[in-house]
Formats: structure tokens, C-alpha cells, sequence
């Protein structure tokens, strides 16, 4: 146990600091946000240079003579706006060989440093599981594995073709004809040999999950066969039964430019939130009107978009695995790349109180 | 014309609606740009249009539809004249590894066949400098998409601390070059590329037509020692003069999941007019960082390797750097195949917190070295 005076904190070096006319501006470039803080003390930054991870908040006081208690309160804000972070252990040198963006990025959500060192290796017991290793998927646990991610169960029952080497990341000429599940398995060991890799050659059937027997932490549906509403709602039942966070990553019906949403089972928006919601939009749209079937249709792809879908997914999938909810911000939100506004169209479809599965009279929770 | 072979886009979406007595709205809508056109037909048109997808000949479809065949050549026409349909060339080989980018072409540039982009696209050559997370990730997509000519500079090899970030990176090519360790990955891809690596750095006396060969298409700067706004400087001055486009990328400390900029010869603002909007713009922003650090309280043990990382710095993900870079691919393309791209004078900064982006415009200013 530790007295507060005795504790040690260090200003986090990736903030910007500028005083000018008793406005203090803390601008933390790697989220990229803003404080502002008014105060009237023309030495405040040479107060928070104090903070190097050496001086306690007691040597802090009496070296700059400042009242404990205002001192105590004032870190006590830095802190939790994620400009301060107690040193309560220290990091290993190999570590940040390794991984210093990590860290310094996940510094960013953390109070302590203690508490980056138990993400990062909490990280290594989470299990995910992705559906789909093609335009979205692939990417997908590439960046994962990069993150720190060691168990992963793919589930694919494709081989490598020529046409999937323009837009799917691991796969490379050598590998057409081989499976996509062991393709990716050879290339995530590359990564880290410690990576374990459960492989399913299967495709998401609705039957999927009655022979599915592991533990996850996380699901990530980028299966597109035959429709995403299709596998979708497969996934979204299950993972609402089990409560288990999902994320719908790639196109959605027909939409190469969808970013896949996020569900927080019963905090955010759920499929079937989705579907209550995206019907009566259509419904104004498109009333009365009927899709024409077109049997031999190939819709045209483009890596970019796929990437910039799966870049944006996996983010929220990091905050996810790292217990970092509240900062997930694809949940409850339609959200679409624009190709010709090359910008992001975000459309908020709320919580259905009504819904059958997650509203009120459902049967879970 | 009876002969030959023609499908609905693939892009383009058919709705119908029943107005009775066997009347039919049918209503015609682009995905990618949501445009839309409706036409009143009667239920056979119906028929004609699900099974026109490039299979049968216009002669063909007449015949399984029953249908006369000047009726079936009025529709063709609608639809040839809307960009609604296109003709298959059904001896033309189809280019497997490309088929389904070129159907996106197709769809995007509807004035031109979505081969004749694939092809204009691989004759380019790109020049890129810094190949770490984001130059790297670049460079990948744009191996993917079908560019086959690049030159890589960069004097840096890969260390431990690129797993993380570089997707080319693995445990077995740590300590190569990154030019050369891109390039065996690269190669992987697709073994026709031609890949030139240049191991060094550039330096305020480099000599730039060593690096940029004046058939350069597009420069691409990542190059972020000592600054990226330096660098750009050296190189954007040269290419305006070669009439080359840079793309300046995002992606660096301090801007994570920014876009970049491309750099059009007499189109666009040029270098100076960015560096001066830049210093105009953060005239008053004279920040401190608590970057002094002293290692030996910070870290438990040996912290010889570790002098020049400075804890609780800039971070970053490997889905940021890939998020930066899927967005300059985007624009790189679009300018490479000669589409318009917008945003061109603007800079946006994804806040991975909020799910947006905060756009910075950069208005043209008077400037003295391209005097617009």
C-alpha cells in the first residue's frame, strides 16, 4: 500500500503543451484531442516537466512549493484526462524494444502503467474468432496478430485462387491451390510462432454453431455467402445468446463501401436493431419496389476499400479485446465510405427498444 | 450488332414495381453513386433484363425470350446510352487476377472499359520514399492493384519493433533492408514486377534525378526523417519542375490516420503553398513535449537498445498505418487512371476516438514559386 504523496507519475511525452493568456492547451496528438484548462499559474508547465517518472507527488510539492492537497487534486485530473500516467511499474526493456507504438498508444487509455502491462498481456489470452478469410477477414487477423492477438479460429473452406490476390492480404502466387485456412495459419506463425490457430474448412451454415463448441472473446463475421444478411443474422443470434461482442465486417448487401458495425450485446444496437431500422428506411426509399434477380452476377471489388473497412473494424476490435468499450466507435451507426466524397456517411441507428432480440420483452437478460 | 454480346453492368441494380395490366415500373440504380433512372416496360422486359449478363447474343436473347429482336435492340439502346449495359468482347481473354477490379473500373469510369484502366494502371511507375509501416502498406496495395513498376528508398533495416507495424515484416526477414525485404514480399505477390531498391538516405544535397527518373509517374513521400515536411519540400520542388505528382502520405507521428496530399503539377497547390499554410497556420503554436527522458528510471533493466524510443510517445497500430495508407491508395489510384479526385487540397485527420474526420482545408495562397 502506498500513500498518495508517495506516488510517482510521469507527464506522457506524445502530449503538446502551450500556455498562453492564462489558458493552459493539453493536445494529445496521438487521439488527437484537445484540453483546455484555465489557470493562473505562469509556471504550470514547468510543473508538469516535474512529473519525469522519478520525483514523487510529495518531492514534486516541496521542490515547486505548492500546496499538496491542490497538487493532489490537480494530477488527480491529468490523470484521468490521460496527460499523467502513474509509474507503478516499470516497463521491461525488451518490451519496448518490441512494442514501444503499442505501448505508447494504449498509454493513452490507461491510468497506470501497470495497467498497460495487464492489456497487453491479457491481449495474448483473448480467442477470436473470424468467419471469412477473404477481402475483409484476411487483413483482418493479420493487423490482430500485429496487435498482440494469439488465438484465433478461422473459418473458411476456400482455396487461394489468382482473383483473390488482388485485394486478399497473406496469400501470395505460391499458395493458389492450397487452402486459405492453412494458408494463414503458415503466415500468423511467421508473425509470432506462438500463435495458435484453430482451423474450420467450413462455410457459415445455419447449423454452424451446433457443432461449434469453443470459447471466444470476440466474433468477427466477414462471411458473404449466399448474402451477409444471411450469415449475419446466424452470427448476431448467437453471439446475442452468448453475449459475446460481434463485428459485421465487409460489404453488406452488395455494398462494397459498408463499414461492418460493432455490437455490444444489449448496450448497442444489435442485427436486429439493424434490420427494424434499415427496413423502414428502404421502405421510403425503395416502396413497393422489387430487386430484379440477376443469376450470374459478379460484383466488382477494390482493395482499398476493403482495407480501410477491415483497418477500421480491427480498431474497434482492439478496444474491445483491451476492455476498452466505452471507446468503441462503430456501435449504433450505419456507416458508409463515400467513394466520389471520399469521406465516411454515418448514420446512427439507435437501440430498438422493441427489439425481439435485445429490447425489453426478449428473452435474454 | 445481332451477334454480339452484351451484359447489365454489374454495379447497376434493377428494381420493379407492378403498376397492373402487366405494366412495370422498372427502375435502374448505380450502388457506387446512387444515381437513378426508372421506365415504364411491360412484364417480358422483365424477363430480358435477368438474363442479360454477357452469355447470350442479342440474336439469342430474342430467340429464348420470343421476343422481335428490334424491340430487344431499342432496349439495348436505352441502356448502351444510359451506361446501364456494355459490350462483352467474348474473344478477349479474360485477365483472372484482375477480373473483378476491372468490373469495379468498369463501374467507376463509365466512359472507358475497366480493362483499358487495369492496363493504364500497370504501365505507371511509382517512386516511394520511406517504406516503413505506411510506404510499405502503400506499396502492397498498389502491388495488388496491378502497378508493376516501383523504385523503394529507405536505408533503414527492419528491426524487432516492425512487427508490429510493417505488414511485410515477420520474424524471418528481420535485419534485411526494408527496401529489399518489400521486395521479396512484393515479388511474392506477383513475380513480373520490376522493382528498383535504393538503400540510402536522402540528404539535403541528394541528387533527386538519381532517385526520380523522369518517366516517374508519381513520387510518393513517407519519408518522415527529419521531418516529412522537409523532405517534401526537396522532392515536391523537383517533380513540379518534371511536371511529376507527389503524394505526400499520412500516417506519421502525431497523425496517425491522417490522409495525405497528392501534389498535381499546375493543377494543384504546390509544396511551398502547403509549407506556408502549414506555418501560417501553426504560427502561434509553439508546443513543449516532455520528451527528455532518462531511461535508466523508466525501464527495469538493460536499456541500451531502447536510448532513441522515447516512452509514452507517438503510438501507433498496424490498423492505423493501414488506414492511412488504404486512403492515399485510393487517391493515388483515382489519379493514376485519370479520375477527378476530391478532397485534393485538403487534409483529414481520423480521430480514433470519435470515428470521424476533421478536415483541414488549405486554401490556395499567393505563392511565389508557382505562381498561381
Amino acid at each position: 500500500m502506498k500513500f498518495v504523496k508517495d506516488k510517482i507519475f510521469r507527464l506522457r511525452a506524445s502530449v503538446a503543451l502551450v500556455y498562453t493568456n492564462k489558458i493552459l492547451n493539453l493536445f494529445k496528438t496521438n487521439v488527437r484531442e484537445n484540453i483546455f484548462l484555465e489557470i493562473d499559474y505562469d509556471e504550470i508547465i514547468d510543473l508538469l516537466f516535474e512529473f519525469d517518472g522519478k520525483n514523487s507527488i510529495e518531492e514534486v510539492s516541496t521542490k515547486k512549493n505548492i500546496d499538496l492537497e491542490v497538487l493532489i487534486n490537480l494530477i488527480d485530473f491529468l490523470v484521468k484526462k490521460n496527460i499523467l500516467i502513474e509509474i507503478d511499474k516499470k516497463y521491461q526493456a525488451k518490451l519496448i524494444e518490441e512494442k514501444y507504438r503499442l505501448i505508447n498508444f494504449l498509454e493513452d487509455y490507461c491510468y497506470k502503467t501497470s495497467e498497460v502491462l495487464y492489456k497487453i498481456e491479457n491481449l495474448k489470452t483473448k480467442k477470436v474468432l473470424i468467419i471469412g478469410m477473404g477481402a475483409v477477414g484476411s487483413w483482418m487477423v493479420d493487423l490482430l496478430a500485429r496487435d498482440g492477438v494469439k488465438n484465433f479460429i478461422i473459418v473458411d473452406d476456400d482455396i487461394v485462387e489468382i482473383s483473390n490476390l488482388h485485394r486478399q492480404d497473406l496469400y501470395f502466387e505460391d499458395d493458389i491451390g492450397k487452402y486459405k485456412v492453412d494458408c494463414i495459419e503458415t503466415k500468423l506463425k511467421e508473425i509470432n510462432q506462438n500463435i495458435q490457430v484453430v482451423k474450420i474448412k467450413k462455410k457459415l451454415t445455419k447449423d454452424f454453431f451446433d457443432y461449434f463448441n469453443h470459447q471466444c472473446d470476440l466474433v468477427i463475421n466477414c462471411a458473404d455467402f449466399p448474402s451477409v444478411d444471411f450469415t449475419t443474422n446466424i452470427v448476431g443470434k448467437y453471439c446475442m445468446q452468448k453475449n459475446i461482442p460481434h463485428i459485421i465486417g465487409g460489404g453488406y448487401n452488395l455494398h462494397l463501401t459498408l463499414i461492418g458495425q460493432t455490437v455490444l450485446p444489449y448496450k448497442s444496437a444489435c442485427y436486429k436493431c439493424f434490420d427494424s431500422r434499415l427496413k423502414v428506411i428502404n421502405e421510403i426509399d425503395i416502396k413497393g419496389l422489387k430487386k430484379l434477380h440477376r443469376e450470374k452476377r459478379k460484383l466488382g471489388s477494390f482493395a482499398p476499400l476493403s482495407t480501410i473497412a477491415a483497418s477500421v473494424s480491427v480498431l474497434d476490435a482492439f478496444k474491445i479485446l483491451c476492455g476498452l468499450d466505452n471507446y468503441v466507435v462503430n456501435s449504433s451507426k450505419r456507416i458508409e465510405f463515400r467513394i466520389r466524397e471520399m469521406d465516411f456517411e454515418i448514420m446512427q441507428i439507435p437501440r430498438n427498444g422493441n427489439c425481439i432480440e435485445c429490447g425489453k420483452e426478449s428473452i435474454c437478460k | 450488332m445481332d451477334n454480339k454480346y452484351f451484359k447489365i453492368r454489374e454495379s447497376v441494380d434493377i428494381y420493379t414495381l407492378s403498376l397492373g395490366n402487366g405494366i412495370y415500373r422498372i427502375q435502374f440504380y448505380r450502388i457506387n453513386t446512387r444515381e437513378r433512372k426508372s421506365i415504364e416496360a411491360e412484364e417480358i422486359v422483365l424477363d430480358i433484363l435477368a438474363i442479360f449478363d454477357g452469355t447470350k447474343t442479342i440474336k439469342e436473347i430474342a430467340t429464348t425470350t420470343n421476343t422481335d429482336i428490334n424491340s430487344i435492340k431499342n432496349l439495348l439502346t436505352f441502356l448502351l446510352n444510359n451506361g446501364f449495359a456494355i459490350e462483352v468482347d467474348k474473344n478477349k481473354k479474360i485477365d483472372e487476377r484482375f477480373k473483378r477490379q476491372i468490373s469495379f473500373f468498369d463501374d467507376l469510369m463509365p466512359n472507358r472499359l475497366g480493362e483499358e484502366t487495369q492496363e493504364l494502371l500497370s504501365s505507371k511507375k511509382i517512386v516511394i520514399f520511406g517504406v516503413g509501416a505506411v510506404g510499405g502498406d502503400i506499396a502492397i496495395l498498389l502491388a495488388r492493384a496491378g502497378v508493376k513498376n516501383f523504385v523503394f528508398v529507405d536505408y533503414k533495416k527492419l528491426s524487432k519493433s516492425d512487427i508490429v507495424r510493417h505488414l511485410y515484416c515477420n520474424t524471418k526477414n528481420i535485419g534485411k533492408f526494408k527496401t529489399e525485404a518489400l521486395k521479396e514480399y512484393i515479388l511474392k505477390i506477383d513475380n513480373t514486377i520490376n522493382i528498383e531498391c535504393i538503400n540510402k538516405k536522402l540528404i539535403p544535397h541528394s541528387n533527386l534525378s538519381k532517385f526520380i527518373s523522369d518517366d516517374t509517374d508519381l513520387v510518393i513521400n513517407v519519408a518522415d526523417e527529419p521531418y516529412i515536411g522537409h523532405t517534401s519540400v526537396k522532392i515536391g520542388r523537383y517533380v513540379w519542375q518534371k511536371n511529376i505528382a507527389m503524394y505526400v502520405a499520412g500516417g506519421f507521428d502525431a497523425h496517425s490516420m491522417s490522409t495525405g496530399e497528392l501534389i498535381i503539377p499546375t493543377k494543384t497547390a504546390c509544396i511551398d503553398c502547403y509549407q506556408n499554410s502549414f506555418k501560417k497556420a501553426l504560427k502561434d503554436w509553439k508546443p513543449s513535449y516532455n520528451t527528455e527522458q532518462k531511461k535508466e528510471i523508466l525501464v527495469e533493466d538493460d536499456f541500451e537498445d531502447i536510448k532513441d524510443i522515447i516512452i509514452g510517445g507517438p503510438g501507433s497500430l498496424a490498423q492505423a498505418s493501414l488506414f492511412s495508407a488504404s486512403y492515399g491508395v485510393m487517391k493515388i489510384i483515382f489519379y493514376l487512371i485519370g479520375l477527378d479526385v476530391t478532397k485534393e487540397s485538403k487534409r483529414g485527420e481520423y480521430l480514433p476516438n470519435r470515428g470521424i474526420f476533421t478536415w483541414v482545408d488549405f486554401t490556395k495562397e499567393e505563392c511565389e514559386i508557382c505562381k498561381r
